[in-house]
């Protein structure tokens, strides 16, 4: 076990310094590609915390995506506030309407669920268009100029990819944090078995209820790196067709653990931007793949690897090298 | 004088959320019989009448006949639902089944983009439809009173197919227990697949009806989809006379919000939804999970 741990371990080393030197040996446009798989692995990871580890698939985690956009956009472009106000008001804003959603789709369970929160964003792309005093309708916000931290702006796509990484990183070691806490585990349980939980004397809604607030909180945060990355809010950042870029970053990937999110957006980004510089109708192209990933890899990339066992054939390898015999 | 006024336009507003309701209700109904019996959530149906729609539009185009443009669109999107039912059987549960039919709908929509391009379109009711009827006090336009008929038509069919059938006993005995229904003898997989199919035929219906109502482009298929989860999830999901009835709510507050509140008819809808789920999480007329 030791030695798949140290395994894991350089793995990580070495992913972290080419993570983190890929601007000096990737061209700008994977550098952007990756920013935006990185925001989208975010968003995907928010979605496997409730899907894969809260037994919730919930459909409207590009609203908590988009209204901490919207208030970006509110902030700076309408009131013309500094980004250092506009930040925490736009996480405080999706905290409030992952709240919101989370009251009314909680009592839910399983396919309803899906359908209450796929109702909620469907609900929640209609203000964004019609409320247009507010959210400027179909147009949206566009044009928003990414700020400077410390002198240093982020205008240039390397120190946005630089700020991405870090805040996705951040991120996923608090969801890490909280997936492994005792939160986290009674978070798994009601998932397997909510009435063996209850049993326990846990509050079963309430730890459902701080999980949702706890991913959309996460989702809204995707969403500042969105408005970042792409400058511009729309209601389309709610649509459909964004909802299932999440959805299949996630089932790609594999929704059993944090870590096929990240994989999955990836690949995702992958195939859209392939698709996308080919045909004007990529869409059909991320459609029909999609279709294929759930009738074909069900688990995902990640969760399929895991099946095979890696421990196992690790060992066998070590063994034919007489490295495991003490 | 003014209370006279006053009472015609009332009137309006109510027979015009009346037949929107009516409307709503027919597109409604292919979504709530496919859920309730398959517990699936069919995200293709708003795809799926845009299709229906655009088959209708092509073929009115090429005969001119409105009628066989509703056929041929009803028929269509009939196959396409039984196509669907096969892709959807290929996986097991019915989260990813429902997952699949969200691809499905955005191959549809970007295949009808492609086929019919991006312009919205409607379909031409013939003239003897439209004329405008004389309701004693007020004018109301005729086509709007035929959807509501064929409304009340499409319901009483399925509430005889439901209630009044040695099928629709099947159909619900299947939806309490499927492993039961099929141990009896019955093959419960030839009837979930009529099922599917004649959720489609609704689908189609709705959309060259609907159609030929509002007009339809891109986008069409997500705010048909938006409807649809909203009216079946307020009436109770999987409840026929629960989708009637809350299409009809949704269909009045549409048009008197309208009217009254313009441009805050989103907020309405949603506030209608949010407020009815908070004290009924299971709809107006939905059983208990």
């Amino acid at each position: 076990m030791k030695r798949l741990q140290f395994i894991k371990f350089s793995l990580l080393i070495l992913g972290t310094i080419l993570v983190f030197t890929a601007p000096s040996w990737l061209p700008e446009y994977y550098i952007q590609l990756s920013s935006r798989s990185l925001i989208l692995s975010l968003t995907a990871m928010t979605f496997i915390l409730l899907a894969g580890y809260g037994g919730m698939i919930s459909l409207a985690q590009m609203s908590f995506f988009a209204i901490s956009g919207y208030l970006i956009g509110i902030c700076v472009m309408t009131k013309g506030w500094s980004f250092s106000l506009a930040i925490p008001i736009a996480i405080i804003g999706a905290i409030l309407l992952s709240a919101v959603f989370g009251l009314v789709a909680i009592r839910a369970r399983g396919t309803y669920f899906l359908m209450i929160t796929l109702a909620l964003s469907q609900v929640s792309y209609g203000i964004a268009m019609q409320w247009a005093r507010v959210t400027r309708g179909s147009e949206g916000f566009s044009g928003i100029i990414r700020p400077s931290i410390f002198n240093w702006s982020l205008i240039q796509p390397i120190p946005l990819y630089y700020v991405t990484i870090i805040t996705v990183f951040i991120c996923y070691v608090l969801m890490r944090m909280i997936v492994n806490s005792i939160f986290g585990l009674v978070i798994q349980g009601i998932r397997d078995n909510p009435e063996r939980i209850a049993a326990l004397g846990y509050n079963v809604q309430l730890h459902r209820y701080i999980i949702l607030i706890i991913s959309g909180m996460f989702a809204g945060i995707a969403g500042i790196l969105g408005v970042f990355y792409y400058g511009s809010v729309s209601p389309s950042t709610t649509a459909l067709s964004q909802t299932i870029l999440v959805v299949m970053a996630a089932i790609s990937g594999g929704v059993s653990r944090l870590e096929g999110g990240i994989l999955g957006a990836f690949i995702t980004i992958l195939i859209w931007s392939i698709a996308s510089q080919h045909t004007q109708h990529y869409m059909t192209v991320i459609g029909f793949i999609f279709a294929l990933i759930i009738i074909f890899l069900p688990k995902g990339i990640l969760g399929s690897i895991l099946e095979l066992n890696i421990s196992k054939i690790i060992n066998i390898k070590f063994l034919h090298n007489n490295w495991g015999k003490k | 004088m003014l209370n006279n006024i006053h009472l015609d336009q009332i009137l309006i507003q109510l027979l015009n959320g009346l037949t929107y309701g009516g409307l709503l209700f027919v597109i409604a109904s292919g979504f709530t019989l496919i859920f309730g019996l398959m517990r699936v959530v069919n995200m293709s149906h708003g795809a799926l009448y845009l299709f229906g729609a655009y088959i209708g539009y092509t073929f009115q185009k090429q005969t001119g006949n409105w009628l066989f443009a509703i056929i041929a669109g009803t028929i269509a999107v009939g196959i396409m639902s039984f196509l669907l039912y096969w892709l959807v059987q290929l996986v097991k549960g019915d989260l990813p089944q429902t997952l699949l039919t969200l691809g499905i709908a955005l191959l549809i929509s970007d295949l009808c983009l492609w086929i019919w391009g991006g312009l919205p379109i409607t379909l031409n009711a013939p003239p003897q439809l439209k004329t405008l009827l004389n309701l004693g006090i007020i004018q109301f336009p005729g086509f709007r009173l035929f959807v509501l008929l064929v409304a009340i038509l499409v319901g009483l069919f399925l509430w005889i197919i439901l209630y009044r059938t040695q099928f629709g006993r099947i159909i619900r005995a299947g939806v309490d227990n499927r492993e039961m229904v099929s141990a009896l003898g019955i093959n419960i997989d030839l009837i979930f697949m009529l099922v599917f199919i004649l959720g489609g035929i609704l689908i189609g219906l709705s959309g060259t009806i609907g159609g030929s109502y509002l007009a339809f482009g891109p986008g069409t298929d997500f705010n048909i989809l938006t409807y649809a989860l909203v009216v079946v999830v307020i009436g109770g999901m999987g409840s026929l006379s629960g989708s009637a009835v809350s299409a009809i709510l949704i269909g009045l507050i549409d048009s008197f919000g309208r009217t009254y509140i313009a441009s805050a008819s989103i907020f309405l809808l949603s506030g209608t939804l949010i407020i009815i789920l908070a004290f009924r999480p299971q709809g107006l007329f939905g059983r208990p999970q």
